[in-house]
């Protein structure tokens, strides 16, 4: 009885070990492959927090440690050689290699064969965790794999159910779920050597397992429900990505015109100018047909997002005088059948195009400026001949004013995409 | 036969349902307006005023139970349970953003140049330095709830429905609806039905449509193990969130929200029933 209240006053004042409920600083020299090597000398559960203070007081200090480091000799020292020194080490002097899946591996190399046992593997799977963005190997189901062999095999896997109740070797489990959890973040599907590394390392009754079970069950679920799918690798070349973004928007019959030679002052790079115009043969019907007292507007640019790319479209559309003067006919009756009325009146209910203006033609451009959007309706006056006899207003959306015409979209600014970047 | 998602993105006239579109009984829904305690006004209520009001409440409430408005629905096959009318159209609407973990996400309700709510604000995914919170990023729009008698919870019923329809035009980005449905236990006051939202982007009106069995319950953020459909006959409030972790402006513009009865969907719940 004692004894439990002794382990409950430890748990409750964190000043033990989570794994072995000892006191801290009990295993000075640790005993051979003993579980709790690293989790006596240093362990909280706000070990993020305690890893990323480190790392941000490093980056503080800065170049002195750095170039210190690179004076330093490339073996590492015993003094280093201590588990969060070590980690933080490793992948301070690989930030300077290259920034690939390679170096990331042999990252991992090398931190297995610096020490046979592995200490302090939690806080280098945590801070691999933090770096694999600096090595772009976020979407590589392979590193994530290798991040789980470093687990032993078979020590951490429950043996009774009483192992199972009390969550064996909660610390590890927990950053396995981590690792798991960046792995549902990127939207990766495991593969069988995850499941395996897993039912391995922590057994089929362990958290790390059944949240494998879940993403293998609502991943495939949820894969092809978007009715606008996207290529899984954009393309880079804007002009592709243009295409990509017109062809998601436009009508399904429009035809996609792109011009990329410019006699404009404003084309710096004539490699990178583009524009491309989406038209259907319905619109250029409808604009034929445009009465020439009602002006038209070229308004833009709006956003489009493709994931995670935003692109800018600009839009040459009739004016909205329908908005005012149908509130009035709009038949807001609650009892009367609307379909009924409607064709007792012999009334058509108002189409939306009419309530906002039609579209006529949709365009992307590397350089929104009305000098090329001047040269988009000249274009367009090619296919469209009646277009020369009407007015056209340009609306374009400023970054900074704060116009009434706009519609609402604020933030950082409507920015088209680069071609550089 | 598989319920299915359907997508209308192309439809540019103005969107007549099969069936008759029918508003909400009159006698229900604007009574209880007339009694709800405005909450702007400064001065307190009485202790009496608000019994009577409260006891006039109730005496409506088991008079429209008693005359049954749903069974109305029977000859409705939809029904509309926000429509953009007007300025006061934005009351029914609250925005939450992750500034209450906080997080930098800015976002705010508006009115669109094509007189529209206006759902527009900036995804910031930067993780508040709290030392526990790991992820950030996330603005809702929400239905108010409403409250009836002594401040009970109002539930909508939508059992006759099978489907949620949305009138609206985004921006290309993914958004959820949620739907949010009262409870007994506090074990399930979190839970929440979910379903993800593609919008096409673009110039043209994009109507979605869900059917309810699609949508799957999670609670705090995280999907359930044992799953069950959305509890229709107890919903309180219906909500869109942006939070595809993507640091950027949205904007999203909603025309109506609507509920149809679907006779050719057969399926109750697309999802494993046991927990699995």
């Amino acid at each position: 009885m004692a004894s439990c209240t002794r382990l409950l006053h430890r748990l409750v004042l964190n000043h033990g070990c989570r794994v072995c409920y000892l006191p801290f600083g009990t295993f000075r020299r640790p005993p051979l492959y003993s579980a709790c090597v690293e989790s006596c000398a240093k362990v909280t559960f706000r070990q993020e927090l305690h890893t990323s203070t480190i790392l941000s007081q490093e980056d503080a200090t800065g170049s002195k440690q750095q170039q210190q480091q690179q004076q330093e000799e490339s073996h590492l020292s015993a003094e280093s050689k201590r588990t969060l020194s070590l980690s933080r080490n490793l992948f301070k002097e690989a930030t300077n290699k290259s920034a690939d899946k390679e170096t990331f591996y042999q990252l991992i190399r090398t931190f297995g064969e610096v020490d046979k046992r592995r200490r302090g593997h939690l806080q280098f799977i945590e801070t691999a965790l933090k770096y694999m963005p600096h090595f772009n190997v976020e979407k590589d189901i392979n590193a994530y794999n290798k991040l789980l062999d470093i687990f032993p095999k078979g020590v951490y896997v429950a043996k009774n159910v009483w192992q199972v109740i009390f969550n064996h070797f909660p610390e590890q489990q927990t950053v396995a779920l981590k690792v798991l959890q960046k792995l549902e973040d990127n939207k990766i599907m495991p593969n069988n050597e995850t499941k395996k590394l897993l039912l391995d390392v922590f057994g089929r009754q362990s958290h790390p397992v059944k949240k494998y079970q879940r993403i293998m069950y609502w991943f495939p679920k949820f894969r092809n429900i978007n009715p606008f799918p996207l290529p899984f690798e954009l393309p880079s070349d804007p002009v592709l990505l243009a295409e990509l973004g017109l062809k998601r928007i436009c009508e399904y019959e429009a035809e996609l015109t792109v011009v990329k030679e410019f006699d404009d002052s404003s084309s710096d790079t004539n490699a990178n100018e583009f524009l491309t115009s989406s038209q259907s043969p319905e619109q250029k019907d409808l604009l034929s047909q445009h009465p020439p007292y009602r002006p038209l507007f070229v308004e833009g640019p709006f956003n489009l997002w493709l994931r995670d790319i935003k692109l800018g479209y600009y839009v040459l559309r009739s004016d909205a005088i329908y908005l005012k003067s149908l509130e009035g006919d709009i038949v807001k009756d609650e009892d009367e059948e609307f379909e009924a009325d409607y064709n007792m009146r012999n009334m058509k209910p108002p189409s939306e195009d009419q309530l906002e203006g039609s579209v006529y033609a949709m365009c992307m451009t590397s350089n929104g400026s009305q000098e090329r959007l001047n040269l988009w309706i000249k274009k367009l006056q090619e296919d469209n001949p009646h277009l020369a006899r009407l007015p056209v207003i340009f609306n374009l959306f400023d970054n900074n004013t704060e116009s009434k015409e706009r519609e609402g979209r604020i933030g950082e600014g409507t920015k088209l995409l680069k071609p550089d970047t | 036969m598989m319920a299915c998602v359907k997508y209308q993105g192309l439809c540019r006239h103005f969107i007549l349902h099969s069936g008759v579109l029918r508003t909400i009984p009159v006698a229900h829904a604007g009574t209880l307006k007339t009694l709800h305690r405005s909450f702007s006004s400064e001065e307190k209520e009485s202790f009496y005023g608000s019994l009577t009001r409260n006891f006039k409440l109730m005496t409506q409430e088991f008079v429209t139970k008693l005359k049954s408005p749903n069974i109305d629905t029977m000859f409705d096959r939809s029904r509309v349970l926000w429509e953009y009318k007007g300025p006061e159209s934005l009351k029914e609407f609250k925005v939450v953003t992750d500034a209450t973990i906080g997080g930098q996400s800015t976002a705010k309700l508006g009115i669109s140049r094509n007189n529209k709510l206006l759902f527009t604000g900036n995804l910031n995914t930067d993780v508040p330095k709290d030392g526990e919170t790991v992820r950030s990023g996330f603005c809702t729009l929400k239905t108010l709830q409403q409250f009836g008698s002594f401040n009970r919870k109002v539930e909508i019923d939508l059992t006759p429905f099978t489907t949620l329809h949305l009138r609206l035009r985004g921006d290309g980005r993914a958004y959820m609806i949620n739907m949010y449905c009262n409870s007994y236990f506090t074990l399930t006051h979190d839970d929440v039905w979910s379903y993800f939202l593609f919008t096409r982007g673009g110039p043209h009106w994009q109507n979605v449509s869900i059917p309810f069995s699609k949508f799957f319950l999670s609670s705090q953020g995280r999907v359930q193990d044992k799953q069950s459909p959305v509890d229709l006959e107890r919903v309180t409030s219906i909500g869109l969130t942006m939070a595809d972790a993507v640091n950027g402006e949205f904007s999203l513009e909603l025309g109506s929200i609507h509920v149809t009865y679907d006779a050719t969907e057969s399926e109750e719940f697309v999802y494993e029933r046991y927990q699995t």
